[in-house]
């Protein structure tokens, strides 16, 4: 019968334990989330992050006349750094056989057999792009860091400068893990595949860029890497010199301006002002900078904090409630005893104590076991949110204050929750049960 | 520890009616006596043992030990009263049952201040002189009735009280054990000057007392 009862408390000890694991592990990692939206929102306003983007709103680029934007904003002395940037989904064939010049204007059917690969296409002017540069060879774009090594020897756009007839300079600079899968060297050829299969433009690899430090894992997966080109010269081998659309003839498209606001700008609300102004100069284009993503976070971190804190809460909560009411029930079993301690001149303060601490003892086990799921869980919504909001930064904290925090928190609220059992148990009279006793 | 009750009642409600248990009780006992108490089932015994030991406190009248009323005291000083100066025994034992023999004397040790290795060294020692040194990890369901109630009188021991109340003590034992918890009691009458009061159906153990008190009805016959 001893053996049934110990078998039993077991049980609901382990399930105990169980609830405050699951509303320890929710409170860890909601907490975890909380502080990391949080710092999130901090960096916003501790970095300067200087950048403002004009884009095209669907994936077709149209911003037109985009090297004359650019040179227009350029004089602009708000601005330290302009620059117009296409990108396309390209295909690039490697020159495995020595296929011969590319000329202006060819077109060659692929070969059997040749060895192609789809390459994330970047065209710049790559004297605008140094002005990105904070660092020699580092450019930051959004939150993506691109290290190259090697750079085009021609800083200007030559290509687009002859109205896309002349001065081809064919230079590109290679994703360093391109490189590396199909065995290319500098100075080696490949060719651009147009639309129909066919080769339409020439390049030599004049660099390569690491990429292995861009934030937004999944892009570069998909793509393998990236090549970056003269901007003239990718639109030309894309179609997206002239263009001929329903409302008539367009030219020099890009997808999107970067911009770099000067430093003199770079608060918070001259930056909102200044791209409220290029909203209204550019209708039909989208403005937005890194800091405008991260206000629209900031607007929700508000909601979700909120959210977050309050759903922790009605966890632990509802685990503790959970403790509280097992406490009972033990309190109700040990009566018995706890009448024995009583008529023996145990002191109440003692009773007390040791449900307390009955209640403490289950709540760390239940912090031990929630630890592991709880960073689980914390790195789960920190990916998640990274993967929404297309931002590689933290948005989980995982951090020592964060467990210390949890840990007292659930301490302080297991001990509120444990003082109905332990009150109750010290009301227990010493004279009163021993009778019941002698009858049972 | 000189006990005085002075027109002690106690009485029970039961539904309607009341149960008279105690009725005026006048009674001194002084320290270092051995008393039995007898008497028929429900002459009160129980209750008396219970008064005297604050385990139950009276309807009217006073308890006076050693000259201090402590029928009117808080319920955290009749607890220190009841830690340090009674010790009990009970007739079903009542000790703890999730506890190990050595950790039912180590308790009430510890509540009065003496954790630590002095405390334990003295819950060994009392577990030797009830002769159960090799059963201080048995838990009470591992031992036998009589070993059990000397593992009781050990934790009664346990804060050295100048009195010991023992209900029934051998009510649940047979005649061998109960004559090793007689013993037991008397030696501790007469070597050390405790005080015993034990309740008792058996007239040849409550003849081993000098004194015998009888009840009936709640009252002490003359
Ligand atoms: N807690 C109680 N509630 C109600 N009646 C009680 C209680 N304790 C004792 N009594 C009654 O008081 C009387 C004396 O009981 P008790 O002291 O246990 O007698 P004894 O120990 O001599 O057998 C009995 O009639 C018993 O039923
Ligand atoms: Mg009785």
């Amino acid at each position: 019968m001893a053996s049934g009862r110990l078998r039993r408390k077991w049980a609901r000890n382990i399930l105990t334990v169980l609830a405050i694991a699951v509303s320890f592990s929710m409170l860890l990692s909601l907490s975890s989330i909380s502080l990391g939206l949080h710092r999130a929102s901090e960096e916003r306003l501790s970095g300067s992050p200087r950048d403002i983007v004009i884009s095209s709103l669907g994936l077709q680029p149209s911003i037109e006349n985009s090297h004359e934007i650019a040179s227009e904003l350029k004089q602009d002395r708000n601005l330290s750094a302009v620059m117009p940037v296409l990108t396309v989904l390209g295909r690039l064939a490697l020159d495995k056989g020595h296929e011969g010049d590319v000329e202006v204007g060819d077109k060659i059917s692929l070969k059997e057999g040749m060895e192609t690969m789809t390459v994330g296409m970047v065209g710049i002017v790559p004297d605008m792009a140094l002005d990105f540069m904070e660092k020699e060879n580092e450019l930051f774009i959004r939150s993506d860091l691109l290290r190259f090594n090697g750079w085009f020897s021609e800083g200007s756009d030559p290509f687009h400068g002859s109205n896309y007839s002349d001065n081809w300079t064919g230079e590109l600079i290679l994703d360093e893990n391109i490189l590396d899968e199909h065995g290319l060297d500098i100075g080696d050829r490949v060719y651009q595949v147009n639309g129909s299969g066919q080769i339409c433009a020439e390049y030599t690899i004049r660099g390569s860029i690491e990429t292995s430090l861009v934030g937004a894992g999944l892009t570069a997966e998909l793509l393998g890497g990236i090549g970056m080109v003269h901007l003239g010269e990718l639109q030309w081998a894309t179609g997206n010199h002239k263009k001929e659309t329903p409302e008539g003839m367009t030219s020099d498209l890009a997808n999107a301006i970067y911009l770099n606001l000067d430093e003199s700008l770079a608060t918070t609300d001259a930056k909102r002002r200044y791209s409220m102004m290029l909203e209204s100069r550019f209708p039909g284009l989208e403005v937005t900078s890194k800091e405008s993503r991260l206000y629209r976070i900031d607007e929700e971190v508000l909601i979700l904090e909120v959210f977050a804190v309050s759903v922790a809460a009605a966890t632990i909560s509802i685990g503790l409630l959970f403790l509280s009411s097992i406490m009972i029930i033990d309190v109700e079993d040990r009566k018995a005893d706890i009448s024995i301690m009583r008529a023996i001149g145990i002191s109440r303060r003692t009773i007390f104590l040791q449900t307390v601490r009955d209640s403490l003892v289950l709540s760390s086990l239940g912090a031990v076991i929630g630890l592991i799921p709880g960073w689980q869980g914390s790195s789960t919504i920190d990916a998640f949110l990274r993967e929404l909001y297309g931002l590689n930064i933290a948005f989980s904290s995982f951090e020592p204050l964060v467990f210390m925090g949890s840990i007292i928190y659930l301490f302080v609220l297991a001990s509120i929750f444990s003082l109905v059992p332990a009150i109750w148990a010290t009301t227990i009279m010493p004279g009163s049960t021993l009778k019941d006793l002698r009858n049972r | 520890m000189d006990i005085e009750l002075r027109e002690v009642s106690r009485r029970f409600r039961m539904g309607e009616t009341f149960v008279h248990a105690l009725s005026e009780i006048n009674l001194v006992i002084k320290g270092g006596e051995m008393m039995s108490v007898t008497g028929p089932s429900g002459s009160g015994k129980t209750t008396l043992l219970n008064i005297i030991g604050t385990l139950d406190r009276p309807t009217s009248g006073r308890l006076i030990l050693d000259g201090e009323n402590v029928t009117d005291l808080s319920e955290g000083r009749l607890s220190k009263i009841r830690l340090t100066r009674f010790g009990f025994i009970f007739q079903q034992f009542y000790l703890l049952p999730t506890l190990t023999a050595f950790q039912n004397v180590y308790l009430p040790i510890r509540e009065n201040g003496g954790y630590g290795p002095s405390g334990k060294k003295r819950a060994r020692e009392l577990l030797g002189i009830v002769g159960l040194s090799h059963r201080m990890k048995h838990l009470p369901s591992q031992l036998s009735g009589g070993e059990q109630q000397r593992v009781a009188i050990a934790r009664a021991l346990a804060n050295d009280p100048p009195t010991i109340l023992a209900d029934e003590p051998t009510g649940e034992l047979d005649s061998e054990n109960s004559k090793i918890i007689i013993d037991t009691l008397r030696d501790l009458n007469r070597d050390t000057g405790k005080t015993v009061i034990m309740v008792t159906h058996d007239p040849e153990i409550a003849r081993r007392s000098k004194r015998i008190v009888r009840m009936k009805d709640g009252k002490i016959l003359k």
